[in-house]
């Protein structure tokens, strides 16, 4: 069995010839020569049109359909948009695991690996003990 | 100064968790910028190098961040692409478990990936990588050895 240990540690990456030298000069040009900021209309092209896409699907369902729920306003929508939608937003993982009502049920059966995405907390550690007990982790 | 001074530093760090030189020049460059808008509000109480660090650290997740929102609707993630370029790289040719251990690498989340690299290639003290990093010690230590409990799975499972 190999184990870490035994693998000499070794840098396997280059930098390229001059790299390190022509660095310096390159940053400083970056920094007196910043990029401009985008025009508000670009913005607004790239952030608001998707939600803006989506609140027009929401009002088409609500008038169509009557009153509905939120989740039922969501369902109604092609998971394309929606994948779409939030690949366009800084909507992330944990965000939305934050945000998600789950009940304890819920919560176990996300797979363990999830965790590995995670700094542990010492409070984790200390109520789960070794790494041992905890179940399928990527 | 501060470039000339720390450039290797960030260069490397970003690069063992980036993987393509390109990629890792854009996070470098990102970095000192940062550093350079930022240096105002530097507390001096702080160490400069932990300081710096921080936003390295943080500058790199959010790159593989943004990359994976790239791969968000294809099969897998970019650990493919990436591997792909480890095995390309002339420097690991032949050295089938050199290249083991990096792909392995990739199979870790990019936090502990970052934990892995600050500890097995920096030798950074689980106390400065606390600081950097904001976590406790005790869950950098958990991190740190349940990463090299999966490395070596992959690597003789593989």
């Amino acid at each position: 069995m190999i184990r870490l240990d035994d693998i000499p540690k070794k840098s396997l990456f280059e930098a390229p010839e001059g790299y390190f030298d022509k660095l310096p000069e390159r940053i400083r040009y970056r920094m007196a020569n910043p990029e401009p900021t985008p025009a508000w209309g670009t913005l607004a092209l790239k952030y608001a049109l998707p939600v803006l896409a989506l609140a027009a699907a929401s009002i088409f369902v609500l008038t169509n359909r009557g009153n509905l729920s939120a989740e039922e306003i969501i369902a109604g929508i092609e998971s394309e948009q929606l994948v779409a939608y939030l690949a366009e937003t800084d909507v992330n993982t944990d965000d939305l695991l934050e945000a998600a009502p789950l009940d304890a049920t819920e919560a176990e059966s996300l797979q363990l690996d999830a965790l590995g995405d995670m700094f542990l907390d010492d409070t984790v550690v200390d109520a789960f003990g070794t790494m041992e007990e905890f179940g399928t982790v990527r | 100064m501060l470039v000339r001074t720390y450039q290797q530093k960030v260069y490397w760090l970003a690069r063992k968790m980036v993987i393509d030189h390109d990629d890792a020049d854009d996070v470098t460059q990102e970095v000192f910028i940062k550093v350079h808008k930022a240096i105002d509000s530097f507390r001096e109480d702080a160490q400069l190098y932990t300081w710096l660090y921080r936003i390295a650290t943080n500058e790199c997740l959010n790159f593989m961040k943004k990359k994976r929102r790239r791969f968000f609707l294809a099969i897998g993630g970019p650990e493919g692409e990436l591997a792909e370029k480890i095995e390309e790289m002339p420097s690991v040719s032949g050295d089938e478990v050199q290249k083991k251990l990096q792909k392995a690498l990739l199979t870790l989340p990019d936090k502990q990936r970052l934990v892995f690299n600050l500890k097995y290639y920096e030798d950074m003290s689980y106390e400065q990588m606390a600081k950097v990093t904001g976590t406790s010690e005790g869950a950098l230590k958990a991190s740190y050895h349940h990463a090299v409990k999966k490395i070596e799975e992959f690597i003789n499972n593989d």
